[in-house]
């Protein structure tokens, strides 16, 4: 049994499936050094600390599919803490660590697609879309990558979704197709469509 | 570059609130995501099945209802037009007495 307190503060990032633009200290709590299949059955039986460990290997990927879809933290933020709760619903269902990482992401895709078209919020999320410090991307040009960002926001939710799956989650259009119950040629589409859409948004602004 | 390459830096994974596990944790304690099997009476199956019942019984009433009203109609239309073809043939009767006492009159009258 995990002996880590569920409550006790840890900011980390522990184990993150990938990386991620900014690393945070690691404390290390029992948990985080126990396998996943072991994690995964210690959560199913009601360990808290264990199932604190599994949100924070998988925090980063939610929270960032929420993020580039809703362009908006504090919008991410909760809807990262409802795919959590409803992971925490589920967790008699899954079978494995890569069952819990597709069921991730098809839920958190699928909540972000229906909390865009409930709110029709293109106008909502002017004011909290600039990078704060310490959250800003690795990239050569941040201003640009901001800029490319925006112009995905700007994309019909899904496509914008498949969009962030390709290119956040490096996901195969198979893989995709099936996370968002989508024909493979759709999605294809989507993303040649969406391509070809951003290329021409840039080269208008005198990019690329 | 390319535009694979500035997506893929564009669209990187960004840090989540430090602090997301704990207040997922608390939202749990706090109830708000009981387990599907802990669940109460409202998600369950005995529940759904139930509800099911009490739905096909109120169709079921209406429908019967329903049928009781349509035929009390029909009957209703039924009675009334015998009532019609009675009091016709009254009144056919009535015209032909009235026409068989009138003829003795006018034949006494010549």
């Amino acid at each position: 049994m995990v002996t880590a307190a569920p409550f006790g503060r840890t900011d980390t990032a522990a184990l993150p499936a990938r990386p991620v633009a900014v690393a945070a200290p690691s404390p290390h709590c029992a948990a985080q050094d126990v396998s996943s299949p072991d994690l995964l059955t210690l959560a199913k039986a009601g360990d808290q600390a264990a199932f604190a460990v599994l949100i924070r290997r998988h925090q980063n990927m939610v929270f960032s599919v929420a993020l580039h879809m809703l362009r908006s933290r504090p919008a991410a933020e909760d809807l990262a803490q409802e795919v959590f709760l409803e992971l925490y619903r589920h967790l008699s269902r899954l079978e494995s660590d890569a069952h819990v990482v597709s069921w991730l992401r098809r839920v958190a895709s699928h909540r972000c697609i229906d909390e865009i078209r409930r709110r029709n919020h293109r106008q909502e999320f002017a004011t909290d879309t600039l990078p704060e410090p310490g959250h800003s991307p690795q990239t050569r040009d941040v201003f640009g990558a901001e800029r490319l960002q925006a112009m995905v926001a700007e994309l019909p939710e899904k496509a914008r979704m498949v969009v962030v799956l390709r290119y956040q989650e490096e996901m195969e259009p198979t893989e995709i197709a099936s996370a968002l119950s989508m024909p493979i040629n759709t999605v294809k589409s989507h993303l040649r469509r969406s391509i070809a859409a951003l290329r021409e948004s840039l080269m208008s602004r005198g990019r690329v | 570059m390319n535009m694979d390459q500035e997506l893929r830096d564009a669209l990187q994974r960004k840090q989540a609130p430090p602090d997301l596990a704990d207040r997922v944790l608390a939202r749990i304690n706090n109830g708000e995501a009981a387990p599907a099997s802990n669940r109460g009476p409202g998600s369950s199956g005995v529940f759904r099945w139930l509800a099911a019942a009490a739905v096909l019984a109120i169709a079921a009433g209406g429908a019967e209802t329903y049928y009781t009203q349509q035929q009390q109609a029909a009957e209703t239309a039924r009675v009334k037009q015998e009532l019609q073809v009675a009091l016709q043939i009254t009144n056919d009767t009535l015209a032909r007495v009235q026409s068989k006492l009138s003829q003795p009159a006018e034949s006494s009258g010549r």
